[in-house]
């Protein structure tokens, strides 16, 4: 029997980033709901700290939708929290940068004050009884015991998954193998992989964490994201059919491929 | 050391091509220092009256074995697979054949595994990995490269265009033209404090140039950063007045703020606030 595979689309918030693609309502709303009847088990449907305007979107999704979890971005901020709670999701996604660069230099903070402040913002979410992912931000620089004390604190939590993000694109299979099976020996929380196709190997990387044991996959809609995007949809899918079996598969989903293109370009 | 054979110049299409524009790239392999060329008899003998050519091959002159892996070797234990190869007694080169997706990894993943001779293409060009893919992958992992000058990528990957008759999409990993374009506040503001924050590499490695953009997810330093960039003199309070209007501006025409669209906005801002503005 083939391995689960679950896979979380993120073309309506990290795709959306991507410059020059700027969605109107009306096509994340039509984004989502095909999405949303091909089955992906999870869409992120974007940032309600961008404002009101991001959240009207996020409530007309949430209101169409059937099948789909809905999830929101956050950074590790309380406001960024309160302003996802006026959505209602299903799932309050955090983000933690975790490596020393982004701890030093962006946040310009020790490791023990992310430590912290990212159990704060997740019990905060928690507390009213919202489910609560982490996405470990540069998990691929990050120290890897770091991330392994800061899983075991988030399985504490009920945190329902934990996102090994390649934020800059620059895992391999190899590294991308060891940091999974690394992080599985201390926890038996659902990880996730959110790659970059810096290197060209969104793809790879991501079905080779898949084969390593993480259990859910990010991907956008033609591998539309930052710089050279993200894990793209299609090809994955296609290439990881023969090992995983997750919804949408390969085939229903190429045959909405067409009405996507037109909705997203 | 590993050793890097560039088989661009082996695609059989590429053999019809403008001389002077095979001679070009040719050279260019040479600027970007890899050990080997790898050609068709047909370019072989097109060049050989003007180059001396001591790095090129034919690929059925080649002195080791060419393994060549499809993209199905992605799906297996591929790792066990190199390490049995690898432990024959003859010189073994590695290339992938249309593996698409899996061509990049495969072929880092043969140098990861103690493998030392790889052959690529430009763009992928005639099914091997691309070149400029697997040497900055190479590079990123620290593998033990000869000094490689990056920068003559950008002008392979003109000549390529020019042969080829293809466009580099704009997201192409390493040759695109828009891969280091930034738009996110989150992400222009961690690449003031550090670029290592959210990019691979500098893009001055691959001969490249950053961009910030402003649009919906824009935030304060990055609309500060474009005001100094356009020596505007502006307040706090401009910048996170200006800010609401760059994002609705966006979000109406559905795409990026341009500098004259900017200039345009804080003037109208100026107008309704009377705050002066000097440029």
């Amino acid at each position: 029997m083939k391995k689960k595979c679950f896979l979380t689309d993120t073309t309506l918030r990290d795709g959306e980033q991507s410059p020059r693609l700027c969605l109107s309502p009306g096509q994340k709303k039509g984004l989502a709901v095909m999405l949303d009847q091909l089955g992906f088990y999870q869409i992120e449907a974007g940032i309600p700290a961008m404002g009101t305007f991001e959240k009207d979107i996020i409530l007309e999704i949430i209101d169409v939708r059937k099948q789909s979890k809905i999830s929101v971005w956050n950074r590790m901020d309380k406001t960024d929290i309160r302003h996802s709670f006026d959505c209602n999701p299903d799932v309050i996604h955090i983000s933690v940068p975790v490596s020393d660069g982004m701890i030093y230099t962006m946040l310009r903070q020790s490791r023990s004050w992310v430590s912290k402040t990212m159990n704060s913002c997740v019990s905060f979410a928690r507390e009213q009884g919202y489910e609560v992912s982490v996405g470990f931000q540069d998990a691929s620089r990050a120290d890897i015991s770091f991330l392994a004390s800061l899983t075991e604190s988030l399985q504490r939590m009920q945190v329902s998954s934990v996102r090994i993000a390649d934020t800059v694109g620059i895992l391999t299979p190899t590294t991308a193998r060891k940091l999974v099976c690394n992080l599985k020996e201390h926890t038996d929380i659902l990880l996730g992989i959110h790659t970059h196709n810096d290197l060209g190997m969104a793809e790879a990387v991501a079905l080779e964490a898949a084969k390593s044991g993480a259990e859910l996959v990010d991907v956008t809609l033609f591998g539309v994201g930052e710089r050279a995007g993200n894990c793209d949809s299609f090809v994955f899918t296609k290439a990881a059919e023969p090992l995983f079996d997750f919804f949408p598969a390969y085939q229903p989903l190429m045959e909405s491929e067409a009405k996507m293109r037109r909705l997203i370009f | 050391m590993i050793t890097i054979t560039d088989a661009t110049l082996n695609s059989s299409r590429i053999s019809r091509a403008d001389s002077d524009l095979v001679a070009s790239f040719y050279q260019e392999l040479l600027s970007l220092g890899v050990d080997r060329i790898m050609l068709t008899p047909e370019i072989h003998a097109l060049l050989k009256g003007n180059y001396e050519l001591s790095k090129a091959v034919i690929k059925q002159e080649m002195g080791e074995i060419l393994i060549s892996a499809s993209g199905k070797l992605f799906l297996q234990d591929y790792v066990s697979v190199y390490q049995s190869l690898l432990l024959l007694p003859c010189e073994l080169s590695f290339c992938t054949k249309n593996a698409g997706y899996a061509g990049t990894a495969l072929t880092v993943e043969w140098i990861a595994a103690g493998g030392s001779s790889i052959v690529c293409s430009v763009m992928g060009e005639g099914g091997y990995a691309p070149l400029e893919e697997v040497l900055l992958a190479l590079h990123g992992c620290g593998a033990p490269l000869k000094p490689l000058d990056f920068t003559r990528l950008k002008a392979l990957g003109f000549l390529y265009e020019k042969l080829t008759g293809n466009t580099i999409p704009p997201h192409k990993p390493i040759l695109g033209d828009r891969i280091f374009e930034v738009e996110s506040g989150i992400h222009i503001d961690g690449i003031l404090k550090n670029h290592r924050n959210y990019e691979p590499f500098p893009p001055e490695l691959v001969g490249a140039k950053r961009l910030f953009s402003l649009g919906k997810f824009s935030g304060m330093n990055a609309v500060r950063q474009k005001l100094q960039e356009l020596k505007l003199a502006y307040s706090d309070q401009e910048t996170e007045a200006l800010l609401c209007l760059i994002r609705e501006k966006a979000m109406r025409d559905q795409r990026n703020v341009s500098d004259i669209e900017l200039y345009l906005l804080l003037k109208e801002q100026r107008e309704e606030s009377s705050l002066e503005v000097t440029g």
